[in-house]
This record gives structure tokens, C-alpha cells and sequence, in this order.
């Protein structure tokens, strides 16, 4: 009698542990560096855009890009953000890390480029942050984190003095508002300006290399995911997903269906 | 007796099955468009065995995946739209286009009360119109195209909406957020039957013999078995003139394979053509496409796609048909076709 109540006992732990773990979500280690152009991740954080999307996501925060490297390589984390630069020369050296979103940058570095292009624009837009993710992070699991921090940024358009308020704690320096730029977009053309720019390609390295270390697909369907939801009809949103170079959801969707003129697709 | 022929009938297909065992394998992704039945007219026809070259053929619900599938190794060839490999192409992927299988194919749908406004024969019509589009869907590029050709400046000329899917892009015009709305088939042929909406105009009236989707590869894989490649293609040349002249069948084969509604394939692809299921690899087709989305801005650099374009194994394929069969017409045909847009 008492094993059996003892049994049952831990059975309802086990179903009660396991509805937490549930209701908390995919669990998700994430590096952010102590840097303003990491606070579409903090705000993702700390506005709740992660639980959002169904992650449980524990920020882990590192002062130098190499330990946050290092962590990614070890598996202490999935994913991390780090400088731009940082980011290509460790894909170039070989790491398995795919850019799946991009991040802030000073907005002085964009005032400096038109005064001073082309002389530096590779050191300025190297200091921009993006977010990383190991090879280890599921697909699934990327696209419901580069949502998240889509939403930190359309709250960062909308709110950006408040959002400040609630991430500043988590960094040394907190920038004026209006100082820093974001764009999630981990857009192809401007990285490899500036991949070309500091000469990254390397001799037998394939000519796609960079693109496949550069997850457009995971932001597009992060894209997409918000979209669909519909809870988030917003005008920044729509210009993201205007500027986005995705490739069209082309074609009837009807694997396995049956695509008829009187009801549409049918199972 | 019966014995016998259970015998010979067993060793015939233990024949095939042990022939088909030692050709050459091709692994070729598609999506279920209305027009992308040649394959499974090669296949069920016996074209691809006969030829030498055993395919397996795999439908895939999006292109990017599709691509995505070639790039990972797992396809040998790919055909997943223009938009989305020559994307693929100015990142760095090296693919290499060897054939095509779908010609035109992409309507203008507006609500039937505004047909008679929007069907003229001059796409001056459509300015100052909202027009939905699925960006950098062909039906998108080959618009613009169209009205640059037209002499519109599009970009400013015409507002467009742009969705995520054909659906949304009916939606909207159904609802009156749009005048017209670009979709491709079948969700023109859907919109008419289900939403009541018109067609004012197929694309092909302003912009004939655009290109639609291609059939692509990896070029290490097409330059280490050029062969095996030029029998694909030989075989589907060979589907292409079945599908010329045996409608009913082809129409039974199409809707059979890709799983969409009879009416919509013979009415699309018979009654009025509105797409052309054709392999050739329309060179200047491709060309012309990245040359619009570089003008429409999707891009902001160039890059040498030429490169990544092989007629030669298409036109060699031609040729072999066509000195086998000297005086067939459709073949004769095939081979203007390509003289005019290679």
C-alpha cells in the first residue's frame, strides 16, 4: 500500500515536472555580451518576448567576445552575441556558427560612414552586434528566438527610453536613446561587404561559405511566424519584412493533398 | 503453359528491376505546380529507363527547402522557381541551370466589377493602381519587367502591397485592399471558381515566353557526369512531345502525380495555355529575370549568373532527338524554340 502510494507519488512529480518543463518552454542558453548593441537580447529578456515564442531562455553575460566564443564551442551555451567582426573571422577560421540575427549598432558609426566612406567602413560595421548560434541549436528553436528579438526591436522603435530603463541593469554602459541603430536582418549583401572587406575568403574556402554560415532562411521564417501570428500588426514589422530578400513561399503547399475547385485543398 | 509465362513474365521483371539497378541514379525535387508533370510523363512512359538514367523523384512544399536540399547534397537536381536558385547563385552556391519546365503561367485577378477597367490591351491601365504581389515571386519580376518593357516607371507609377502567399494576395483583393492581385496557377483557377474574382490578364499578353521555373543542378555533379544529365534531359524531351500530343493522357498523368484538380490542369495547361510544361533552358529568359530584380532593387549587386547557365547539354540532348526522328514536327519546333531564346 505505501509502495503503491509512494509510486503513485512519484509518478505525479515526474507528470507535475514535466508540465513545468513544458509550460516553460524550449530551454535555451544564451551569451550576451556587455555591449548596448546586445539589447535586442536583454530586452527579449526582460519584455518576456521569449516566453512569448515558447522559449525558456537563460542569459549568461560575458565581457569578452572570446570567452562568449570559447562557450559557444564548449556547448556552455547555444547561442551568443557577439561583434560582427568577431563573428565572420570565427566562421572563416572554420568555426559551425550560422549569424542568425543582427543586432545595434552606434549610430554614430553611420554618420561617420558618410562623412568618411569608404575610408573605415569596415571597422565601423564590424563593431555592429549580431546574435550567433551554434551548430548545436535546432532550426525550430532559432526561428523562436530571431522572433523574439524581432518584437525586442519593434518595442525598441515604439518604447525605446522605457526599454532601456528595464535592460540597463544588465550592462556596464547604458547608451542615450536614439544613440544606437538595430536591424535584425542577418542580411547577406551587408555582411559580405563587409566579409570581402576584411578579406575572409580564404584560398579553397567554397564561394558560398559565407552564405552558409548566414541563416537569411531562419530570420525569413521568424519573419513569417509573426506575420501569421498576427498579433503583431505593425508597421515596423512590415518593413522589415519589406526590406527582407526572402524567397517567396512559392507554389501550392499540398504535399500529400489534393488541391480541388470546389473546396480548396483537401486531405 | 501458365507456368511458363509466369516464368518469363518474372524473369522480364527481374530483367527491368536488375537494368534499373545498374543506371545511372538521379534524385530531382520539384513543387506540385500545375505545369510540372513532364516528370512523371518521362517516368511513367519509360523515357528515363530507356534513356539510361534512373530518377527518383521527390515534391517538396516550398522552394527554399527544395534548394535547400539541393545545396545539402541530398537532390542531384533541383527545380524550385527562377527567384530562388539564382538567389542562391549570387550567394555564392554553385548551381548551374541545364533545362527548364514551366513557361508563363502567372495571372493578374481583380474583382469582376473592375475587369472591364483593367483588361485593356496597354498596361498603362494599372497606374496608379495597388497591386498585390508575393515579392520576388515570378509573377512579381516578370510584372515589373512588363511594365518597364511598357515604358511605366513602375516604382513610382504603382503602389504595390506585398503578402506572404497567393492566398493572402486573393484575400486582399476579394476585400477590396488591393485593384488586382498577381498569383500563379492554380490559385488564379481557385480565386475564379471559390472567390467569384476574374482574370483580366495573363502576363504572357505583355511579356511572352517568360521564364517560369528551371531545372538546375550542382555543377560538379553536371561536369563529372555530363552524360547522365543529357539523358535526363533527353528523356524529358521526349515527355514534352507526349504531352504535345496526347492530352488525355497527359492530363491523367499530371493530375494523377501532382495531386491538383483535372479541371484546373487540362483548363491551364489545354484551354487556354496559360503555362507551357517545356524543358528548354531559356537562356535569355534567365537572364532577362535577374536583370528585373536587380532593377526592381530585391538585389543591390550584380553577379556573372551567364556563368551559371549550360544550354550545351540540352541542345546536344535536342539533337539526338531530332536526327533519330528528322521529320517530326514538335522536335523541329523544339529546336526553333531554342534557336530564338538561347
Amino acid at each position: 500500500m505505501m509502495r503503491s502510494l509512494a509510486v503513485q507519488l512519484t509518478l505525479l512529480a515526474a507528470l507535475c515536472g514535466a508540465a513545468a518543463a513544458g509550460d516553460q518552454g524550449q530551454r535555451l542558453r544564451l551569451g550576451y555580451l556587455d555591449d548596448p548593441g546586445s539589447a535586442l537580447v536583454l530586452a527579449a529578456g526582460t519584455r518576456g518576448h521569449f516566453a512569448h515564442e515558447g522559449l525558456s531562455v537563460t542569459l549568461v553575460r560575458y565581457t569578452r567576445p572570446t570567452d562568449l566564443l570559447q562557450a559557444l564551442g564548449s556547448g556552455t551555451i547555444e547561442a551568443g552575441t557577439l561583434p560582427a567582426e568577431e563573428a565572420l573571422r570565427a566562421v572563416s577560421a572554420g568555426n559551425e556558427l550560422r549569424i542568425i540575427a543582427g543586432g545595434g549598432t552606434s549610430k554614430g558609426t553611420e554618420e561617420l560612414l558618410k562623412e568618411l566612406a569608404p575610408a573605415l567602413p569596415a571597422q565601423l560595421r564590424a563593431r555592429e552586434i549580431v546574435t550567433v548560434g551554434a551548430d548545436t541549436l535546432d532550426k525550430t528553436t532559432a526561428i523562436r528566438t530571431v522572433a523574439a528579438l524581432i518584437r525586442s526591436h519593434v518595442d525598441l522603435s515604439h518604447h525605446e527610453p522605457a526599454t532601456w530603463q528595464l535592460i540597463g541593469r544588465k550592462l556596464t554602459q547604458v547608451p542615450e536613446a536614439g544613440s544606437l541603430r538595430f536591424d535584425p536582418n542577418p542580411d547577406f549583401y551587408r555582411f559580405e561587404a563587409l566579409w570581402d572587406e576584411l578579406k575572409l575568403q580564404r584560398p579553397g574556402m567554397s564561394s558560398d561559405h559565407l552564405a552558409r554560415h548566414l541563416d537569411e532562411e531562419v530570420y525569413c521564417d521568424a519573419l513569417d511566424r509573426l506575420l501569421d501570428a498576427g498579433d503583431l500588426d505593425d508597421p515596423v514589422l512590415r518593413q522589415l519584412s519589406h526590406r527582407a530578400v526572402c524567397i517567396p513561399d512559392c507554389c501550392p503547399s499540398n504535399s500529400g493533398k489534393l488541391i480541388t475547385l470546389q473546396g480548396g485543398v483537401t486531405p | 503453359m501458365k507456368r511458363v509465362l509466369g516464368a518469363v513474365m518474372l524473369l522480364s521483371v527481374l530483367a527491368t528491376s536488375a537494368l534499373a539497378a545498374n543506371l545511372p541514379k538521379l534524385r530531382v525535387g520539384y513543387i506540385a505546380e500545375p505545369a510540372h508533370g513532364l516528370y512523371y510523363v518521362a517516368k511513367e512512359k519509360g523515357y528515363f529507363k530507356e534513356e539510361g538514367v534512373d530518377v527518383e523523384l521527390f515534391q517538396f512544399g516550398s522552394a527554399a527547402e527544395g534548394v535547400a536540399a539541393v545545396k545539402a547534397g541530398k537532390l542531384d537536381v533541383g527545380t524550385f522557381g527562377t527567384t530562388a536558385p539564382l538567389l542562391f547563385i549570387s550567394k555564392g552556391s554553385d548551381f548551374t541551370f541545364i533545362g527548364g519546365m514551366m513557361i508563363n503561367g502567372q495571372a493578374i485577378i481583380t474583382r469582376p466589377e473592375r475587369v472591364a477597367e483593367l483588361s485593356g490591351k496597354d498596361l498603362k491601365v494599372f497606374k496608379g493602381k495597388k497591386i498585390g504581389i508575393v515579392k520576388l515571386s515570378t509573377g512579381d519580376v516578370v510584372f515589373k519587367g512588363a511594365l518597364k518593357k511598357a515604358g511605366i516607371d513602375y516604382k513610382k507609377e504603382v503602389t504595390y502591397v506585398e503578402f506572404g502567399t497567393p492566398a493572402a494576395v486573393v484575400e486582399a483583393v476579394k476585400k477590396g485592399a488591393v485593384d488586382a492581385g498577381l498569383v500563379w496557377p492554380p490559385h488564379f483557377s481557385l480565386a475564379e471558381k471559390n472567390s467569384g474574382l476574374k482574370v483580366a490578364h495573363y502576363i504572357s499578353e505583355f511579356y511572352p515566353n517568360y521564364t517560369c521555373c528551371r531545372i538546375f543542378a550542382p555543377t560538379d555533379r553536371v561536369k563529372a557526369d555530363p552524360d547522365t544529365y543529357r539523358k535526363f534531359l533527353t528523356a524529358l524531351i521526349r515527355a514534352y512531345r507526349f504531352y504535345r500530343t496526347n492530352e488525355s493522357e497527359t492530363v491523367g498523368i499530371y493530375t494523377r502525380n501532382l495531386k491538383i484538380d483535372e479541371d484546373i490542369i487540362r483548363n491551364e495547361t489545354y484551354t487556354k495555355r496559360i503555362s507551357e510544361s517545356n524543358p528548354d533552358p531559356l537562356r535569355k529568359g534567365i537572364l532577362d529575370f535577374w536583370q528585373h530584380i536587380l532593377e526592381a532593387g530585391y538585389v543591390p549587386r550584380d553577379y556573372p549568373v551567364e556563368r551559371y547557365i549550360n544550354t550545351e547539354l540540352y541542345k546536344q540532348a535536342l539533337d539526338s532527338v531530332v536526327k533519330k526522328n528528322p521529320n517530326d514536327k514538335i522536335y523541329k519546333e523544339m529546336l526553333t524554340f531554342y534557336r530564338n531564346n538561347n
